[in-house]
């Protein structure tokens, strides 16, 4: 902090408001007159509004020349209020002129450097981070561009929490000094910007598992409660994160408990080979692609309405997965595990009490030794699933393949999206089981997205077995999930045969119309196997939210049939 | 029931609604001279609630957050800090004073001052990224922008626990109902207050920004 007087005519003043300013002389003529500004000038200004940091300065032409420090304090002041933490600035009066000069450094960085992880991992971060030498600091952006930078390590590399005081420390109220994790260090007369990291060993999640393994309400189990458990061990050289997945529950109606018990962990870095086990007990659906477990929680619970079919499935499933590209997973799996009915009806339900529901139907009891083999494909790729998504799905739980709403909805980039996937389960008698079957499933969905108010929904699957097929492995379509305006699982059979297309506008994601064609056919079951056509339209109130108006394409309007939906229908 | 039925159809309706207020699209994204800029056009701006706001002598702000990103096979990489830009829109007679009636008067962080006798639908607005020697030629980009009017709306980051854990969107159970419904909530709660609307860029070589 310098202050100059001459006592001479000339008189120049320079103060630096950073990082404390104590109380200053005012500038003074050398007839004891206060000096008065007949100029401001700002210098240095890029990332605030020049109006701003006048009004800041409150300073006004024909004013006496204030306390310097106390003015460039007020202008450093505003700079902190606004995130830029490492704002400098300096005020100096010219009497001559009687200009006064503020001259601003918005907290511009001579380079960055990363600590708290191996001087490797230090530099590639640095290389990668948004944020270089000649860049303006400002907190927001930087923590922004920071949480960027760490995203694929998923959580292994975190900001640091230990705060360091550098010489150049913002140290007034409205900043606290070395708030984590960045930091501005001198050195050699450059401005260093250090930022702070921490490698946790893991991480670990215990909530209220409400449907992502077991649904919480079905017509088989009453009120299912059930608790699950995520954890991740971190591997800090390659970020192989070990995944290790819990669930407990509870059948309120049974009174018998459930459970899984897994883990799983990736090797090598460029083709990712996933490894992993589990052992669980299970109330099981093959259901799944028809309508969520909320939808099925929530009808079963609701109106009574019976959406997917239950066994009890317990035993243990070893798996591997080759992810041989970032969109392309070959997976397989062995399973052990032994198949029992649930036959106890809940009759428990907030409406239509007095309704039939639907029976759930017997599940053939028995032990099944099978292989299950199968491959997915997804063009935007797997590597942003989360660590319990990627374990979820090498489960192999969902034949039928998967949506590509999630991908949407995170990947706004893509115009198109679409994901292919295929499974084969193969269960010969040869493998020691009590089942001699096989059957092979390939489905495909994509979305397009014709304009900001039109969008493209198709969904393909087909399916066909070998063998004798147990009920808890037939194909069935008809109503909820396939093909609108039939009864739900209307015809069963061996081979399966499926298109939707869907068209939609209007605001996507608020209000919107949906016109909807669905044509199956499932064949080798007892009866006659006729094409089943449903036609019809829909109100969409949100990107999930729906009701639906479905018809037999050749019994409109005798065949109405008006769904609610809380998501999408693929 | 019904009744319940009808209340939430019509809250959600009116949530929806809010959706429906503003809309960007990115019009070009290239390198000029030394910086990448971008445009970006927003539609539907001056909705009816903001403009009755206006027309009372209110004030509305309009944040436009870019951010510039390089297009890699697994994960993407931020290749500049986001850009922000800020807009104070008001009435004003000659001379400036607030009024009803008047015309249109955006104001930008820089102090620009821009008048309109009716706002263009759509306002299109430039964005500095930053400085242009940071693209390469052969490598890919995009680029994401999200516009708030009326409050200024914190960006969501994904976390950590959702990388481990998993995002909402890939839930399905009823936690995801509980958080659409929170979410809901939220908007309505904020109906007077902001509305955000995001769009991503289709993917461009560094050689089509830089024009060569």
């Amino acid at each position: 902090m310098v202050l100059r007087r001459s006592l001479a005519a000339l008189a120049l003043a320079s103060v630096v408001a950073s990082p404390t300013v104590a109380a200053q002389d005012r500038v003074q003529t050398v007839a004891g007159e206060p000096a008065q500004i007949a100029d401001v000038v700002l210098i240095g200004i890029n990332e605030l509004s020049r109006d701003v940091v006048a009004e800041a300065l409150e300073v006004h032409v024909g004013d006496p020349v204030p306390d310097l420090a106390l003015a460039a304090e007020r202008v450093v002041r505003l700079y902190r209020r606004k995130d830029y933490s490492f704002a400098r600035a300096t005020a100096a009066f010219d009497a001559t002129r009687g200009a006064l000069t503020v001259t601003i450094d918005e907290g511009v960085i001579d380079a960055v450097e990363f600590t708290g992880v191996e001087t490797t991992r230090a530099a590639v971060l640095a290389s990668d981070y948004a944020l270089r030498a000649g860049d303006v600091f400002q907190r927001r952006r930087a923590s922004e561009a920071l949480e960027a930078l760490l995203a694929p390590t998923r959580g292994a590399i975190r900001p640091g929490r230990v705060a360091r005081r550098g010489p150049d420390s913002p140290d007034d109220e409205s900043e606290p000094a070395g708030r984590p994790p960045f930091e501005v260090v001198t050195r050699d007369g450059r401005r260093v910007l250090q930022v702070d990291l921490r490698t946790p060993a893991g991480t670990f999640r215990l909530v209220p598992d409400l449907g992502d393994r077991e649904d919480w309400f079905t017509r088989v189990d009453g009120f299912v409660p059930s608790i699950g458990l995520g954890a991740a061990i971190y591997d800090q050289k390659r970020f192989n994160h070990a995944y290790v997945a819990g669930h407990v529950s509870l059948r309120t109606a049974e009174r018998r408990g459930g459970y899984a018990l897994g883990v799983e962990r990736p090797f090598l870095s460029n083709h990712r080979v996933y490894i992993g086990g589990e052992l669980y007990d299970l109330t099981a659906t093959d259901d799944r692609w028809q309508a969520t477990s909320l939808e099925a929680s929530l009808g079963a619970l609701g109106p009574r309405s019976s959406l997917r079919d239950y066994y009890r499935r317990r035993g243990v499933q070893v798996h591997a997965a080759v992810r041989a590209e970032p969109r392309l997973e070959l997976l397989a799996a062995w399973r052990g595990e032994r198949h029992e009915a649930l036959d106890l009806e809940s009759d428990y339900g907030f409406w239509n009490d007095d309704d039939p529901i639907r029976p759930n139907p017997p599940a053939r009891a028995g032990r099944l030794n099978g292989i299950v083999v199968g491959a997915s494909f997804n063009p935007l790729g797997f590597d942003r699933e989360s660590l319990a998504a990627t374990y979820q799905r090498h489960q192999l739980e969902s034949p039928f393949g998967q949506g590509v709403a999630a991908e949407w909805a995170h990947d706004r980039l893509a115009r198109v999206a679409w994901r292919a996937d295929w499974t084969s389960e193969l269960s010969p008698a040869s493998l020691g089981g009590d089942f001699d079957f096989q059957r092979h499933i390939v489905s495909a969905r994509t979305l397009v997205s014709l304009s900001r108010h039109q969008e493209l929904r198709a969904r393909g699957i087909v399916g066909w077995s070998g063998g004798e097929l147990p009920p808890q492995r037939v194909f069935a379509i008809g109503g909820f999930g396939s093909v609108h305006g039939y009864d739900f699982k209307e015809a069963i059979g061996s081979r399966l045969a499926l298109a939707n297309l869907e068209y939609a506008f209007g605001w996507l994601s608020g209000l919107h119309a949906i016109g909807f064609l669905d044509v199956g056919r499932v064949t080798g079951g007892s009866g006659a196997a006729p094409w089943l056509k449903g036609v019809g339209f829909g109100i969409g109130l949100t990107r999930d939210a729906r009701v639906d108006f479905g018809y037999k394409l050749d019994d409109v309007p005798g065949s109405l049939s008006v769904l609610v939906r809380l998501s999408r229908s693929f | 029931m019904r009744l319940v039925c009808a209340a939430s159809l019509g809250v959600w309706s009116l949530a929806a609604s809010a959706d429906a207020a503003l809309d960007l699209q990115i019009t070009n994204v290239r390198a000029a001279s030394s910086a990448v800029v971008a445009v970006v056009d927003l539609r539907d701006l001056e909705s009816d609630r903001f403009k009755t706001l206006l027309e009372r002598g209110g004030t509305v702000h309009l944040r436009l957050q870019t951010e510039l990103w390089e297009s890699r096979p697994t994960w993407d990489r931020l290749v500049y800090p986001a850009a922000v830009r800020l807009l104070r829109l008001v009435r004003t007679r000659p001379g400036g004073a607030l009024a009803a009636g008047g015309d249109i008067t955006l104001t930008d962080q820089d102090g620009t001052v821009t008048s309109y006798p009716a706002l263009p639908n759509p306002l299109p607005v430039t964005v500095r990224i930053g400085a242009a020697d940071r693209l390469r030629a052969d490598l890919r980009y995009y680029l994401r922008a999200s516009a708030t009017v009326g409050t200024i709306a914190e960006r969501e980051i994904d976390s950590v626990g959702d990388a481990v854990f998993g995002r909402p969107e890939e839930a399905s159970g009823l936690g995801s109902l509980g958080r659409t419904v929170f979410r809901r909530m939220a908007q309505l709660s904020d109906y007077l207050q902001s509305v955000t609307a995001e769009t991503t860029s289709r993917n461009l070589t560094g050689r089509q920004l830089l024009g060569r």
